[in-house]
């Protein structure tokens, strides 16, 4: 925890190894799940991504065993997975209300055109965004994957890299104004 | 500047830097670096570091939400909308239009019988229980509305299709801005046509109403210049303030995702809304008519924005707009810029600035007040929006009286210029003195008369800014109380609705037996209904009628109109009567709960326990446990916290007493009630402690030999238990008797006895007593009709006597109630919903039975959503018959559906034995046509275990046999049909006992169809019994009847073909 570097390069290295086995089955699996939170239920149904991230890192655990430290790269793999999963559900229902949605197969998913928050859009923009951003400061953009796609908190995303959670609030703001910068010109 | 990949990345170590360091220490970095070797990098860092200041916390919130759009009852229906869709009683023509609350059609009615067009709205959001609810509830309030410059709400409803509809008046015309540009009229004609609009406003705030969208799109203006305002109210009919989620689905549908440019501050930030939100936008709408602009000066445009600039700045004035506007501004109101910006300027800024205050209680207090001002403009006279000073009003007294202000000097100088020489000039200037001293002796008295009526003014505008500030009070506190009392209407539940029905009903009473009254000698009717009265009291006070009883007798004497002053003061008297202190309590709770509505009650109730706990707790002190006084005490308490919670029952406490009064005074009165009481409590959780109970308190009363009310009540609760252990027989004799006592006491038409011999009729329809059923039915509704007037018709009263008579197979007349039901079931704004809902399940029945599939197909439809508001085997009772009508379709999924609603229902609430024994069966036929054999036995044999009554009922065990013979006839297993019917074939019913016709028909039906596996000659036999029943009950074109013709096709070939075997053996 004292050196930021290179527990992060591990966590990458981590990342690297262990990659192609869990995010084969961990895509399809929170894919799956989101959208049936999204097809559950009558009326206004909302879904939080953090229940989500959690529920799979426990499915995970009932069937392999995944040491404490693993948690960790466990949730900061999530929350990329999350990110995914997200942009493409929100593509799909662009798809769909702009004239697609011929299928029958497809449950009413159609995400809000106008929530509050505006939320859909932006979460386009600022994907776009951060793959942009991420040959500049990789950090900068784990943290926003986790804390704004995957709803974790700082102490958890601070576990997860291997750094303080002030440090994860700085990393915060700072992406706040490059996104600011990128997105509203 | 380019920025490369690395200059990125020292961008961001820089402001990792940056964001380490305090304010301070940052301003001397970032000097230092301006110098340094990042220099190129400074502006940027700087505008960075600029910009994180000014990002708005809605940028890049916490977490990500994705939420889902809300979809329609019916998926499907938006996706098949086309011209000629029917939905409602309306058939859509052509779309008008895509708003954000969903789609509007232009449509007309189906049955021509108007040829009226409507726009019809069809809002696309889901109609959650509570939704449906006040949109029943709202649209009565909108549909009153009647202004020739509101668009009428004619019609709201629900599809077939589940799609909620509004029928509104359909306008042409242009929104009030076009209009104006088109016609380029000038200001005042601006203003002239704005008035218009603020009496319709006005009209509509009167009857609380308030519009919440006004915007121009929403005021047209047709052809003739009239204008039309739209969409009143309906953001409000879409809104439920107690589930935040339909709140959200709101705001997504109908609020953010709008145009914000009309929106009030506390719109913007979701606060209260009142009338003052509506005087808000109209500001803005003025605004825009005259100035051609939007009040508020962006510089990115953004949403955000323009809510922070709609709660804090200050809007930009309408002379300042129009002056650094563009001339076309001021062609479009045939005038100049100049002119424009000074006609502007003064009464009218102010007059827009006040109504666009961010304080509701800054602006006008009433869109009345809004439009005075206006006039008072228009007419020259000052408005009350500009402070007061008396040299305003002096300004404004010149201008209108300019003329002889300058009569008087061109007089003067006249006189001067008559002069001639210089001789004179001395006399001249003498006079010119003197005429001068005048002249200053006449200013002055100007001056004061000036000043007089400026003070006069002064104090008149004080005066008016006082009334101003008590009317606005009084505005306020009338939009305080106009909120509360529409929450208040909206918190009410169905009993209150029924109650505000019930007064209505109750004035149409009083006024027909008014008109009777003028036949006979009305003070003689005055002087009877006060004998009445006496009677009534006397009754109460000798014991003889219960309290409910006693209120409902006096209300319905209150009801005749005659008496109605002395009724109030004559129950309040009852109510206050001094007996034993505590007793009278009830009295008032019960009086409360008839006149005023359910909150009411409920708080008399709670204040009645807490009295009766006072009572208990003193005659404890004062007489120890073990007394009778106590056990009173304590016997009234126990019936007061039950009236409080009728779910739960003081079970414990009265067991007490009882054994209480069982050693201090056992077999007396007391001691019977208390056994009384016991049985009633224990009704619902152990029905054989409460017959046992019943039982002795009836025997102690029968040993009495004065009547009192307890005899009755104690039979009556016997029954009560007897018919919870299915035991109907002993249930009938117990209602007989409990009637008898009744009568007795209070006459052939008393209420207990009207209320006695409807549980009597129901015990008689269990053992399929049909006859003496329709009889006592009828008594029943006849009595019961005196105390609460003609809804007994369609209420559980008369819904029990249609279908007696239905069963007892007079098919005319239930076409004819089914036809009448059709017009209850689609009077959308008078009937409550409750009612509905058992009328619904009434003619489901009927048209279930007849085989009339179509039909109850519609009304099933139309009643497929779930209302908590209603009992539990009501909100039950509708997907039960849903899911035979799909099962008679052979719709399995649906039907399989609607039975998973009805058992979360009973789940969640419970439900009586007959509908719960009614859901059974129509899962275990379910079952049978998904072809599981073990299921459906398993279904059937857990039937005994999931309903653990002794006996089952006749008409129970009649159903239960015929939903076995034709679960196994869809399977084809004969011999299993005939065993589940045999008893009935062999056995026939007691005299007085009657087949429902139509289970007739199907039981004949099934047994013709079994033995046509067997032996033709029997089958020959019942299938033309069955064919008589089924011809004259159910349609000529039904299935039932088709499938009875086609079985005897069969035997008629069987035979033909025997008989030719025979001949032609004989023939050999």
């Amino acid at each position: 925890m004292n050196d930021t570097t290179n527990s992060f390069e591990e966590t990458l290295a981590h990342e690297a190894a262990s990659a192609g086995e869990v995010y084969a089955s961990l895509y399809p699996e929170l894919r799956r799940i989101a959208h049936s939170r999204l097809r559950q239920g009558s009326g206004h149904v909302s879904l939080e991504t953090t229940a989500l991230v959690h529920e799979s890192y426990l499915k995970f655990v009932q069937t392999r065993a995944l040491h404490a430290k693993d948690r960790a790269h466990f949730l900061a793999y999530a929350s990329k997975v999350m990110r995914s999963v997200i942009i493409d559900l929100i593509r799909e229902s662009n798809a769909e209300r702009r004239g697609g949605g011929q299928h029958d197969v497809t449950l009413n998913t159609q995400i809000a055109e106008s929530s509050p928050d505006g939320s859909a859009d932006e979460a386009l923009d600022v994907h776009a965004a951060l793959s942009q951003l991420e040959a500049v400061d990789p950090r900068m953009v784990r943290v926003v994957e986790m804390r704004y796609f995957a709803g974790l908190t700082d102490s958890e995303i601070a576990e997860c890299l291997g750094v303080t959670a002030r440090t994860v609030g700085r990393d915060w703001e700072k992406a706040r104004v490059f996104l600011h910068t990128l997105l509203k010109p | 500047m380019q920025l490369t990949l690395q200059d990125m990345r020292t961008l961001s170590a820089l402001m990792d830097r940056a964001l380490d360091l305090d304010e301070a220490s940052r301003k001397q970095w970032l000097a230092e670096l301006a110098n340094g070797s990042n220099a190129a990098l400074y502006p940027q860092l700087r505008d960075m570091l600029a910009r994180r200041a000014e990002i708005g916390a809605g940028f890049l919130q916490e977490a990500i939400k994705l939420q889902r759009m809300p979809s329609a009852l019916n998926p499907n229906a938006f996706a098949t909308l086309e011209p000629g869709t029917r939905i409602g009683a309306y058939v859509i023509r052509r779309p008008l239009g895509h708003g954000g609350m969903g789609v509007v059609w232009l449509a007309d009615r189906a049955d021509g019988a108007l040829t009226r067009q409507v726009a019809l709205k069809l809002p696309s959001v889901q109609l959650t229980n509570a939704l449906a609810e006040r949109f029943a509830r709202e649209r009565d309030i909108l549909a009153q509305l009647n202004h020739p410059n509101i668009a009428r709400l004619y019609d709201a409803g629900v599809s077939e299709a589940g799609q909620p509809y509004l029928a509104l008046e359909y306008i042409e015309g242009k929104p009030i801005t076009e209009h104006c540009d088109a016609l380029k009229l000038s200001i005042n004609e601006r203003l002239r046509r704005f008035l218009q609009v603020a009496s319709a406003v006005q009209y509509a705030h009167a009857n609380l109403v308030i519009h919440r969208d006004l915007k121009p799109s929403n005021i047209l203006v047709s052809g003739d210049a009239q204008i039309h305002l739209l969409d009143f109210g309906i953001a409000k009919l879409l809104d439920d303030p107690q589930h935040p989620i339909a709140e959200t689905e709101l705001t997504l549908l109908a609020g953010r995702a709008l145009t914000l440019d009309y929106a009030s501050p506390e719109q913007v930030s979701g606060q209260a809304i009142s009338t003052a939100s509506d005087v808000y936008s109209m500001g803005v709408v003025l605004y825009q008519l005259l100035t051609g602009q939007k009040p508020y000066r962006l510089k990115r445009g953004s949403r955000a924005e323009l809510e922070e600039a709609i709660v804090s700045d200050d809007p930009t004035s309408a002379s300042d707009t129009v002056r650094t506007g563009t001339d076309a501004i001021a062609t479009l109101r045939s005038t100049s810029r100049d002119r424009l910006a000074r006609s502007l300027t003064g009464d009218l800024d102010t007059i827009l600035a006040k109504a666009m205050k961010k304080a509701p209680s800054d602006r006008y207090a009433t869109v009345a007040a809004f439009a005075q001002d206006i006039e008072r403009h228009i007419n020259g006279l000052p408005v009350d929006a500009q402070p007061d000073s008396w040299q305003y009003r002096w300004s404004k007294f010149i201008a209108r009286h300019r003329i002889v202000v300058g009569a008087a000097t061109a007089v003067s100088l006249a006189l001067l210029v008559g002069f001639g020489t210089a001789l004179w000039q001395a006399e001249l200037a003498t006079q010119q003195a003197k005429r001068a001293d005048a002249a200053a002796e006449s200013a002055r008295a100007e001056r004061a008369r000036a000043d007089a009526e400026a003070t006069a003014a002064r104090r008149e505008s004080e005066r008016a800014d006082t009334q101003a500030r008590v009317a606005l009070a009084q505005a306020a506190r009338a939009d305080e109380q106009a909120e509360a009392a529409l929450n208040a209407a909206q918190r009410a539940d169905r009993e209150s609705i029924a109650a505000r029905r019930e007064a209505r009903r109750a004035d149409e009473q009083a006024l027909a037996a008014r008109r009777e009254a003028q036949r006979a000698d009305e003070e003689a009717i005055s002087a009877r209904s006060q004998a009445a009265f006496a009677t009534v009291a006397q009754n109460y006070l000798s014991d003889r009628f219960t309290p409910s009883d006693s209120v409902e007798r006096a209300a319905s004497i209150a009801r005749t109109g005659v008496a109605a002053e002395g009724a109030s003061t004559a129950l309040a008297t009852l109510a206050k009567r001094d007996v034993s202190g505590a007793s009278n309590i009830d009295t008032n709770a019960t009086l409360f709960g008839y006149f005023s509505d359910l909150n009411e009650t409920r708080e008399e109730f709670a204040r009645s326990v807490r009295l009766h706990e006072q009572a208990a707790a003193e005659a404890l002190r004062v007489h120890g446990k073990e007394s009778k006084q106590y056990a009173v005490a304590a016997l009234d308490l126990a019936w007061a916290q039950r009236q409080r919670t009728p779910d739960k029952p003081p079970i414990a406490l009265v067991e007490e007493v009882t054994e209480i009064l069982k050693r201090v005074a056992p077999g007396g009165e007391e001691h019977a009630q208390a056994l009384h009481f016991e049985s009633d409590f224990l009704l619902n959780t152990n029905p054989t402690r409460a017959l046992r109970a019943a039982r002795e308190s009836v025997r102690m009363i029968e040993s009495r030999p004065n009547p009192s009310k307890w005899r009755g009540l104690a039979q009556r609760s016997l029954g009560f238990a007897y018919r919870a252990l299915g035991h109907m027989d002993a249930a009938t004799i117990a209602f007989q008797q409990a009637t008898k006592s009744f009568i007795d006491l209070q006459g052939p038409n008393g209420l207990e006895v009207g209320a006695t011999k409807a549980h009597l009729g129901m015990a008689l329809q269990q053992e399929l007593r049909q006859a003496e059923a329709e009889n006592v039915l009828r008594d029943s509704v006849d009595i019961l009709r005196i105390y609460r007037g003609d809804r007994v018709d369609w209420n559980s009263d008369g819904n029990r006597l249609g279908r007696v008579r239905f069963e007892r197979g007079r098919s005319s007349e239930a076409e004819a109630r089914m036809r009448a039901a059709d017009d209850v079931l689609a009077a959308n704004v008078a009937v409550p919903s409750d009612i509905k809902r058992v009328v619904a399940i009434e003619i489901l029945d009927m048209a279930l039975a007849r085989g009339q599939l179509d039909r109850a197909q519609k009304i099933a439809s139309n009643h497929q959503y779930r209302t908590p508001g209603l009992l539990p085997q009501h909100e039950a009772g509708v997907f039960v018959r849903v899911a035979r009508v799909a099962l008679e379709q052979q719709k399995l999924s649906d039907a399989r559906r609607a039975v998973e609603v009805a058992r979360s229902i009973q789940r969640e609430r419970g439900v009586p034995f007959d509908t719960a024994r009614d859901l059974a069966l129509v899962a275990a036929e379910l079952a049978a046509s998904e072809g599981s054999v073990e299921q459906l036995l398993a279904e059937y044999a857990d039937l005994r275990v999931r309903f653990p009554v002794p006996r089952y009922s006749t008409r129970t065990r009649l159903l239960i046999d015929l939903s076995k013979a034709r679960a196994f006839a869809s399977l084809r297993r004969w011999s299993d049909v005939n065993s589940a019917l045999a008893d009935w074939v062999s056995k026939p019913l007691a005299a007085n006992q009657e087949f429902p016709v139509y289970l007739k028909g199907e039981l004949f039906l099934l047994v013709g169809e079994a033995a046509l596996e067997a032996n033709v000659a029997d089958a020959g036999k019942w299938l033309n019994e069955a064919s008589d029943v089924i011809e004259r009950f159910h349609g000529l074109e039904s299935d039932r009847l088709a499938r009875v013709r086609k079985a005897l096709a069969r035997v008629e070939s069987k035979t033909n073909a025997k008989v030719r075997a025979a001949a032609g053996s004989i023939a050999q």
